[in-house]
């Protein structure tokens, strides 16, 4: 066979329960792989295609990118529906199984740590975007006189100003109340309006830890916030559950990436 | 918040799941924004350091295309739309001047030219370290 490189796509428990995965990255087959109190979920990949050099020829190959993301997102997806899993952030790549060992070895405490941490727990992602633009009150360029000109424009901008404190204040309650029932609760970066493929602007784009004793509470609670957020001027999506990506890692690096 | 108007309007007819729940999304811009830049990071023999760097890159890039791909087809309400792009100012700030301001520091940590030594196995060695 030639040569290959492991790829890991995340942490469980060792003996936690694992079925038949869904195939992997370039559609190898993926297993578990023990590690004294550890386990990773691996496949062995090809280093012609996924080997180093290729991550960074790829760079920008969104065909490449998105098979890629995709086969590692499946995979964590599927381990998430019956078992506590650590994602691994993209690249994670190892020379060999052995290597794999000592590298979660090495790591231990933070893996345990962030298993304890979304043991039972799933993510949930709601985004809440502008609903339909107004069209915002056009100053009439028939106006009088210049100085008018200039009052309705102040007030105009005033207006906006307000209107924008207003709508940040909404979002912020919006994604408090869901953080009340949530163990953690986290706002990313809203996504760039090209590619959320939604004309609609993104206001809020939480992530939200909930465990699965209080699922049904969240998604009743986000259904009656989607409910009323629409005479706001709001829509509401809700999506998932993920893996608890948004919940494991460094809070370093969380916070870095967080809005506020 | 008001509690009027809008009830059941999203909500798709009896069966109980809303209609605005999308189960496991699809989206390539909700599955990188996850795999590329949340989970944990270990550190194995192989290095990461660079990738990431390659990865913000990446995500530049994919920004720009998408753009360039909009543009392309008549699409660019965004350059025109004079209250989002204030919001825009108030709150997200440019991703990408984001992007590139982190790119630039992680480039400045950089010892010298980002170009991966590999060997035959396309694999780069470098001692452990980054945190």
């Amino acid at each position: 066979m030639d040569e290959t490189i492991v790829h890991a796509y995340g942490v469980v428990a060792a003996g936690a329960p694992n079925s038949q995965f869904p195939p992997g990255i370039a559609d190898t087959s993926v297993w578990v792989f023990g590690a004294n109190n550890l386990a990773a979920i691996v496949s062995l990949l090809p280093v012609e295609g996924f080997g180093v050099t290729d991550w960074q020829r790829n760079a920008g190959n969104v065909s490449w990118l998105r098979h890629v993301a995709h086969r590692h997102h499946e995979v964590l997806q599927h381990v998430a529906n019956t078992a506590a899993v650590v994602p691994l952030r993209l690249p994670s790549l190892y020379r060999n199984l052995e290597s794999l060992a000592d590298t979660l070895h090495a790591a231990n405490d933070r893996l345990e740590r962030d298993l304890r941490r979304v043991q039972g727990k799933l993510e949930w992602a709601v985004k809440v975007y502008r609903a339909a633009e107004e069209q915002s009150s056009a100053i009439s360029t028939a106006t009088a006189s210049g100085r008018d000109y200039l009052m309705a424009r102040s007030r105009d901008l005033s207006a906006r100003s307000g209107a924008r404190e207003q709508l940040r204040e909404q979002v912020r309650e919006i994604h408090d109340a869901l953080g009340q029932v949530s163990a953690e609760y986290v706002r990313n970066q809203p996504q760039d309006a090209v590619l959320s493929g939604r004309r609609e602007q993104m206001l809020l784009n939480g992530a939200y830890l909930v465990s699965s004793v209080d699922q049904a509470r969240f998604l009743e609670l986000a259904a009656e916030i989607a409910d009323d957020s629409l005479a706001l001027g709001f829509w509401v999506e809700v999506n998932g559950p993920w893996p608890a990506y948004n919940f494991t890692g460094d809070a370093e690096t969380a916070a870095r990436e967080a809005i506020e | 918040m008001t509690n009027d108007g809008g009830k059941g309007v999203q909500r798709s007819s009896g069966s109980g799941t809303a209609s605005y729940l999308h189960p496991r999304s699809d989206s390539l811009a909700d599955v990188l924004e996850r795999v590329l830049e949340k989970g944990i990071v270990i550190v194995g023999d192989i290095q990461i350091r660079l990738l990431d760097i390659e990865l913000l890159t990446i995500r530049l890039r994919l920004l720009v295309a998408s753009i360039d791909k909009a543009r392309e087809m008549g699409i660019n309400w965004w350059e025109s739309d004079e209250y989002t792009t204030r919001l825009d100012d108030a709150g997200d700030k440019s991703e990408l001047s984001e992007l590139t301001r982190r790119v630039e520091a992680l480039e400045g940590r950089m010892p010298e030219s980002p170009q991966v030594e590999s060997n035959h196995a396309g694999i780069e060695e470098e001692p452990r370290g980054r945190s």
